[in-house]
């Protein structure tokens, strides 16, 4: 749909996409990309490409208008785009690339510890591996940006401990029945 | 990213496990439970924040309320037995459904607009909560950008519908205005500049 007159508008773009919308606007969506304007400044050879410093910059990222080099040119339904540009736009409706991705071994060992005491006899296999899962990455420190410590691994290994000395005091038990 | 730097924005809700976070210089958005995948959106590169309301939480509301007031009336007709207890419970729930949706506003969806995607918060699920993170996010972007005057976004589009004017000759062959595409992703874009031929 075409951009509203007023930065932010309420009910809008009905006639052009079927729904209305709430539309707020920030400067960044007048921002053009300077292909025409760092045409001299490419023909000097003092620009250099914004992903290899080393190499000189041969044209402008028509999506994100960052300046880039040979390597980085490839071609977009008619547009002159980067890699990562590209990247970001086959990813919308196809698989495209995945973003930064961690996995989350301190809820998994706490998972582990905890979720088979449904059925508790499942603990002799959960447990000791949420063990060696907690031993295995504690090295690594707290795996989410948001987290600050490694409390789960702390109880996951707690908790698997006391399920693997219950399956040992059981163990024994049993044989000396 | 130190995690005390990020003021949350948006949790998990019933439907996704996505999250929201600002940090200090871009919008921080986690997907998933056990494997986490992270969306950065820079604040300098937010050019929209679009919000539409959909039809879900007024189908809830309705089926809520109607379902509370039938449930209760089946709950005082079983009085005798203690079946009334059962559909007393599914009356309340339906009560609780009815509620929520009229606390949440009804149901929206929103986007959030770059040069290169528009990604969509799919966290943010009623109205009430967009708004709220339409808000906190505008004040992060704006502090970033600088506001957007009326003024200045109007002489911008105007500029750019004078530069298209002023391509076509008495000479070169009229291209016909074609009316806007309907398009089921909103995606608020400028016009493209028309290429210089010369």
């Amino acid at each position: 749909m075409p951009v509203p007159n007023l930065p932010f508008v309420k009910n809008y773009g009905g006639a052009h996409v079927g729904a209305n919308h709430d539309v707020q606007l920030f400067p960044a969506i007048l921002r053009e990309s300077a292909k025409v304007k760092i045409d001299p400044l490419i023909e000097e050879g003092t620009t250099t490409c914004f992903f290899h410093e080393k190499l000189p910059a041969s044209a402008v990222c028509e999506v994100s208008g960052r300046m880039i080099c040979d390597l980085c040119k490839t071609e977009w339904k008619g547009q002159t785009v980067s890699f990562e540009a590209l990247q970001s736009l086959v990813g919308q409706k196809g698989k495209g690339v995945k973003g930064e991705v961690v996995t989350k071994w301190d809820s998994i060992a706490l998972a582990l510890a905890l979720l088979p005491l449904v059925m508790w006899f499942t603990t002799i296999v959960t447990a000791p591996v949420a063990l060696g899962i907690c031993i295995w990455k504690w090295r690594a420190g707290p795996t989410s940006v948001l987290r600050k410590s490694r409390w789960r691994y702390v109880l996951a290994g707690l908790i698997a401990t006391m399920e693997i000395a219950f399956w040992m005091w059981f163990l024994i038990w049993g044989m000396h029945r | 990213m130190a995690a005390k730097n990020m003021q949350k924005l948006f949790g998990n809700s019933a439907s996704t496990l996505q999250s929201g976070y600002l940090a200090e210089d871009h919008l921080l958005i986690v997907n998933g439970r056990f494997q986490e995948r992270y969306k950065r959106l820079k604040y300098a590169d937010i050019q929209a924040l679009l919000i539409r309301r959909t039809a879900g939480g007024k189908v809830l509301a309705l089926c809520g309320g109607l379902g509370g007031f039938l449930f209760l009336i089946i709950a005082l007709t079983q009085m005798d037995s203690s079946a009334w207890i059962a559909w007393g419970v599914i009356a309340i729930v339906s009560w609780a459904i009815f509620a929520l949706s009229l606390y949440g506003q009804g149901t929206a969806q929103m986007g959030v607009q770059t040069a290169v995607q528009t990604v969509f918060l799919e966290g943010v699920t009623t109205l009430r909560k967009a708004e709220k993170v339409a808000v906190a996010l505008t004040a992060r972007v704006e502090a970033e950008q600088g506001r957007l005057e009326p003024e200045v976004l109007r002489a911008a589009l105007e500029k750019k519908r004078v530069e298209r004017r002023e391509h076509y000759t008495v000479d070169s062959p009229q291209r016909p205005e074609t009316p806007p595409r309907l398009n089921k992703e909103a995606v608020v874009r400028p016009e493209p500049p028309v290429p210089d031929t010369e």
